[in-house]
């Protein structure tokens, strides 16, 4: 599964560690971004909830990592939140403090990016996404169009080349300017037989016309004498 | 009635110009298919009558017996014969024409005069056989420029999550087509008339046939991604954090 477009928040106040942080991040599609204490970490966090939080412990000389942590405890939606710490910190009984929260993981400064990125897919994957669900009989519905392109064309039917296998012998709506130089509203595009696989991301259809007049035909049939 | 037993493609048709008919009757059999020609209703009811499966029923739109008969005569038949595929002939060239055939159940439509090459290249295609002694119609090759198109279906969302949209689809859309989706629930998250995605993955549902097709986000789009990630916020009631 991939962890692209996955919100990372960052609470450090050293300008040269989340610069480089956020360039690791944003390299393999994550959105980042940087509070630099505590009250821009608790506004930020009430705007959007980040799937994942990369958390110095000493913002501004304080261990105020640690009272982020027991803030977080103390908020279900913000507890749900993983942690990555990222500190210079080794004293054995503020990591201990630090692990001892639901959630949290350790990774000690200077940076490795590569074990940081390891350790921020882990998380991440960890994490369930959000998601609407629909019952069969409540599903919206919506229309999709995908670009194509007319490849040939005589007086009864065509080839279309998209990236989508048509039904088997169904009506199929398509729009084209192309068309428009040979014929109007009254003709209907009825597919013929399977889509044939032709290259990576593209079948070829069989499109047959249906209610096209002589003179129309004519039409086409002139184009291909001109050819 | 004559009673035609025969492999040949079998054709009955009516129209009440004899001239037609008998040009039409010496073209086709020149390509090995049998028809019997009719030129009254009666005449045409009595020969289905004897041939109940015919492959094919070329109709007149214009026959004279009285005003509108060709329609009506087409509507009758896609009701006592639902799979008998009708052919509809016109001098008219009226668009309201050709469509009101169309919805009457005719399978498709020709112009007079007679064309025989598009007459047989139909019931080629239509009847998914082989005439005999005709080439097809050859195909123009268009060049890049001049060919774009787009192409239109229906599909139902069954997911919407944070990366992305699940359609469920009939058709199998490749993985890294481009498709723009129009609708409602469209409007409503996105807060524009459509959004253009790319298809990242797409599974088949053996118990169903059906595909389901995931739709991803653009991860720099951060516009996007905040609207789905709000509307999936208050969808999910959770809302914005209240301050501890």
């Amino acid at each position: 599964m991939s962890i692209k477009g996955r919100d990372i928040l960052m609470i450090d106040d050293d300008p040269s560690i989340t610069a480089l942080v956020g360039k690791v991040l944003e390299n393999v599609g994550l959105l980042f971004r940087i509070a630099t204490g505590l009250e821009q970490a608790f506004y930020s966090l009430r705007v959007q909830i980040p799937h994942l939080i990369i958390l110095d412990l000493m913002l501004g000389n304080e261990e105020s990592g640690l009272t982020f942590l027991e803030r977080r405890r103390l908020d279900p939606q913000l507890n749900a939140i993983p942690v990555i710490i990222l500190s210079a910190v080794k004293e054995k009984k503020v990591v201990n403090r630090a692990l001892s929260y639901e959630g949290v993981d350790y990774l000690l400064k200077p940076l490795n990016a590569k074990l940081l990125l390891q350790r921020v897919r882990k998380n991440l994957l960890g994490v369930a996404a959000k998601r609407v669900v629909f019952a069969d009989e409540d599903r919206p519905a919506v229309l999709a169009q995908i670009d194509g392109q007319v490849e040939s064309i005589n007086e009864v039917s065509c080839t279309v080349l998209a990236g989508m296998k048509m039904q088997v012998d169904a009506p199929v709506k398509i729009k084209s300017s192309f068309f428009e130089n040979f014929f109007g509203d009254n003709v209907q595009f009825i597919t013929m037989g399977q889509s044939e696989f032709v290259e990576d991301g593209q079948f070829r259809a069989r499109i047959l016309f249906r209610g096209i007049t002589e003179e129309q035909a004519r039409k086409i049939r002139l184009a291909k004498w001109k050819k | 009635m004559e009673e035609v037993k025969s492999e040949k493609i079998f054709i009955i048709s009516i129209d009440d110009d004899v001239d037609f008919n008998l040009l039409l009757s010496n073209r086709l059999k020149n390509h090995g298919i049998k028809i019997i020609t009719t030129s009254t209703a009666i005449e045409f009811a009595d020969t289905l009558k004897s041939n109940p499966t015919p492959d094919l029923c070329i109709v007149d739109l214009n026959l004279t017996e009285r005003p509108g008969a060709g329609l009506t005569l087409i509507e009758a038949m896609t009701i006592k014969y639902p799979q008998l595929p009708i052919f509809v002939m016109s001098r008219r060239r009226d668009g309201a024409d050709i469509i009101a055939a169309l919805e009457a159940g005719a399978l498709d439509y020709l112009s007079k005069p007679l064309d025989v090459d598009l007459l047989l290249s139909k019931i080629e295609h239509n009847l998914k056989t082989k005439v005999e002694n005709f080439v097809q119609l050859p195909l123009l090759k268009i060049a890049n420029f001049a060919s774009n198109c787009t192409l239109f279906a229906n599909f139902k969302i069954r997911e919407i999550n944070e990366f992305g949209i699940i359609l469920d689809c009939v058709n199998f859309m490749a993985k890294g087509a481009m498709v723009k989706l129009f609708g409602e629930i469209i409007s409503e998250i996105f807060q524009e008339e459509s959004v253009l995605l790319r298809v990242h993955d797409v599974t088949l549902q053996r118990e169903t046939g059906r595909f389901y097709s995931f739709l991803e986000f653009a991860s720099e789009d951060q516009r996007l991604n905040q609207s789905v990630r709000n509307w999936l916020d208050d969808q999910l009631g959770s809302g914005i954090l209240q301050k501890s």
